[in-house]
């Protein structure tokens, strides 16, 4: 009796759990096709033979098994790329940064519904611009919000914070006025590394007026920075430490910073303009296009104040790839258990953006998580391979995909510039990934 | 018949019917109205060191403010915005009691409605940097400074600098340092005590970098001004002037400027100043 109530916990434990180990599995012993696998090295190397981008590392798992983890191209000039290359992901520490708010929730530190102003004082009696006709007397008046924006406006980009660089992805009056505030207040969108603290952009963010009502509009913006600041405030410890101490730590995500520690500055990974035409430089400056502000060098910074939720994390393939792997786990990896299964269901199951689409980086059809684009459904233009795929993406062209149905997880890492030249590799990329399942 | 108990039940039941049904309803546990006040409102930007975010709201200027307001019995909320854009807009189109600060560059019809009292006469002066001074001949005239590039913030008055074929780059005071030095920006205009305080949060090592340019480019008062559109307007601003009359006269502004500044002349009450010219 005793001999079975062990064996099926063991059994059980084992079920839940997907111990992961770096070295990769042959792909045929968690159902992927070497051959179709082979597919996606083929589409890599094209792009680099082109000169569309200069590398990349590709990772797929399955199962909790590493199956193709592939550098390919250059890390930087006359330096090869290796599986252990650090990359700006940018955009994907949003899921990260959503994590640590989701840890303080599930300490009871916070509820979603919470005014952000509750904790920061700054976002009290905030305003929602609306233009006036042209010839008035000012182009705009500003009206109060209806309601507070919470911390669910934030997690799910319902806040009306807007990005800058959004006049340039979809441009009008009411934008143009919105940024012109952000210029005027020395809002960044978190690419740079400016010499000041994260809470002193917030507080001078809050102040300005928002994009639409809180709830009334899904805006892509600088909402998970508020929400880096907001985990300051709350646990009392510096945004960076907390990360480090309650998701990289227990992940073992041991080469994920928000500053490149000095040894491993060599293994940080350049970033490439490409015209996608076959001109690719290494870039060397900051990159300045319209309202959108880029710094990739400001990586190489070895120390600073700057704390981005939205876009300051360094990390490589297979540190994300522990990250993504908790997530398919329900919250736990290698019997760390980092969120409860209720929370990961919470985040990543279930749409909290009503009748809106999460259009930008993918298409009608896709709603939006608490830090994730979510697909609804199979009849659309964008498709990951089922409904429920969660996933998102970085500025520098980077991606991720977790398929909790098939349990994969596609990881595409690049350092590309411009970003919108590549949403075609990467729905390819997501594409053979999705066709190499193979049982 | 009720026993004891069961009266005592019932007086309860009874005393709870009297509560109004919304005590107990579950209505949006976030309304605005929890945060809103109806007290008048000041407006102002950020200029350390006179009106300061970072010390919670204080500052030189503001502290004399407060100081006559407190004694003036003016009631009003000092909100210190990131956009002089929005000062103007919540003077101009919302009727806030005043605006706080300095070169307002109101519209004709903003000035209408405005009762500008000066409190701090202040020199303004051009700054480079050094790997820039050679390139530039200030003395005096604007005209020196043609095809160069200005560095100023939104909402500023600009039309001598463009009448001067003169560029124009925007930014925030720490933004502005940082092109002058990576030489996007050849000069910007500041007080001695607003640029050094600058300097001392963002460039602290790097102070020699950064030149001042003789003569004087201007002088700028610093003060408030009052809505005359605002039913306390008038009023408010009477008592204020007479309230900055009191400090000048019993020593508390000299106190105040002291405390601040220490024994540095470079500022001076701007009646004073008046009186001095």
């Amino acid at each position: 009796m005793k001999i079975t109530t062990v064996l099926f916990s063991f059994l059980c434990a084992s079920c839940v759990s997907n111990p992961v180990s770096k070295p990769t599995v042959e792909p045929n012993t968690v159902g992927l096709s070497s051959a179709r696998l082979q597919r996606l090295d083929h589409l890599i190397d094209q792009h680099i033979e082109e000169k569309k981008i200069a590398g990349a590392v590709t990772l797929i798992a399955r199962k909790g098994q590493i199956a193709h983890l592939r550098a390919s191209g250059l890390a930087d000039s006359n330096k090869p790329m290796q599986t252990d290359s650090i990359f700006r992901i940018v955009s994907m520490t949003k899921p990260i940064t959503s994590t640590a708010i989701m840890l303080l929730y599930e300490q009871g530190k916070l509820l979603l519904s919470d005014p952000v102003a509750k904790y920061i004082p700054e976002f009290k009696n905030q305003k929602v611009i609306e233009m006036l006709p042209e010839g008035s007397k000012f182009p705009y008046k500003l009206v109060p919000v209806k309601r507070n924006v919470t911390i669910h406006d934030l997690l799910t980009h319902q806040s009306g914070i807007l990005y800058l660089a959004s006049t340039g992805w979809f441009p009008n009056a009411k934008r143009e006025q919105i940024v012109s505030f952000y210029r005027e207040a020395g809002i960044t969108d978190g690419f740079c590394r400016p010499d000041e603290s994260i809470g002193d952009m917030v507080k001078r963010l809050a102040k300005l007026p928002l994009y639409a009502q809180p709830g009334e509009t899904w805006e892509y913006g600088l909402s998970v920075d508020v929400l880096g600041y907001l985990v300051e405030v709350i646990s009392g410890k510096k945004f960076d430490q907390f990360v480090q101490a309650e998701i990289f730590e227990p992940l073992k995500m041991h080469d994920s910073h928000f500053y490149i520690p000095k040894h491993k500055l060599s293994r940080l990974t350049a970033d490439w303009n490409s015209n996608w035409k076959g001109s690719l430089e290494r870039v060397t400056g900051p990159l300045i296009d319209g309202d959108l502000a880029l710094c990739p060098n400001d990586a190489y910074e070895t120390s600073g104040k700057y704390l981005s939720g939205g876009a300051s994390v360094l990390s490589t393939a297979y540190d994300y790839f522990r990250f993504a792997q908790m997530f398919l786990n329900k919250g736990e990896l290698d019997g760390v258990r980092i969120l409860s299964r209720k929370t990961v269901e919470l985040m990543t199951a279930t749409n909290h953006i009503g009748k809106h689409d999460a259009t930008l980086l993918h298409s009608h059809g896709w709603k939006f998580g608490l830090g994730f684009a979510i697909q609804q459904d199979r009849s659309h233009d964008v498709d990951s391979g089922d409904k429920g795929v969660y996933e998102w993406a970085g500025y520098y062209s980077t991606r991720f995909s977790i398929n909790p149905t098939e349990e994969t997880i596609t990881i595409f890492l690049s350092q590309t510039s411009p970003f919108g030249a590549h949403f075609s590799l990467w729905d390819k990329i997501t594409a053979l990934s999705t066709s190499s399942i193979a049982d | 018949m009720l026993n004891m108990k069961s009266t005592t039940l019932l007086a309860f039941l009874l005393s709870l019917s009297t509560y109004s049904t919304s005590s107990f309803a579950t209505g949006p546990r976030v309304k605005p109205s929890i945060f809103l006040d109806d007290t008048n409102q000041l407006y102002t930007v950020n200029l350390p060191p006179f009106i300061n975010s970072k010390t919670g709201g204080r500052g030189l200027l503001l502290e004399i403010i407060n100081t006559i307001l407190k004694a003036e019995n003016i009631t009003g909320k000092i909100n210190i915005l990131p956009s002089k854009n929005m000062t103007q807009y919540y003077f101009s189109q919302e009727n806030a009691l005043a605006i706080i600060g300095h070169d307002f560059n109101f519209s004709k019809k903003t000035q209408q409605k405005s009762i500008f009292i000066p409190i701090l006469s202040v020199d303004e002066y051009y700054y480079t940097h050094a790997s820039a001074k050679q390139e530039i001949q200030w003395q005096g005239e604007l005209a020196s400074f043609k095809n160069k590039v200005f560095g100023t913030s939104k909402g500023n008055n600009i039309s001598q600098y463009k009448a001067a074929g003169i560029h124009i780059k925007y930014g925030r005071m720490h933004t502005l340092l940082q092109k002058m030095k990576t030489g996007q920006i050849d000069f910007i205009k500041s007080s001695q005590l607003s640029f050094n305080a600058a300097l001392n949060d963002y460039f602290p090592k790097e102070q020699q970098a950064f030149i001042k340019l003789e003569p004087k480019a201007s002088e700028t008062s610093l003060g408030i001004v009052f809505n005359n559109q605002h039913a306390d307007g008038k009023k408010s601003a009477e008592k204020f002037k007479t309230g900055l009359n009191k400090i000048i006269t019993n020593g508390e502004l000299t106190r105040i400027l002291q405390k601040h500044l220490g024994h540095d002349t470079q500022l001076e009450p701007y009646l004073q100043h008046k009186a001095n010219r």
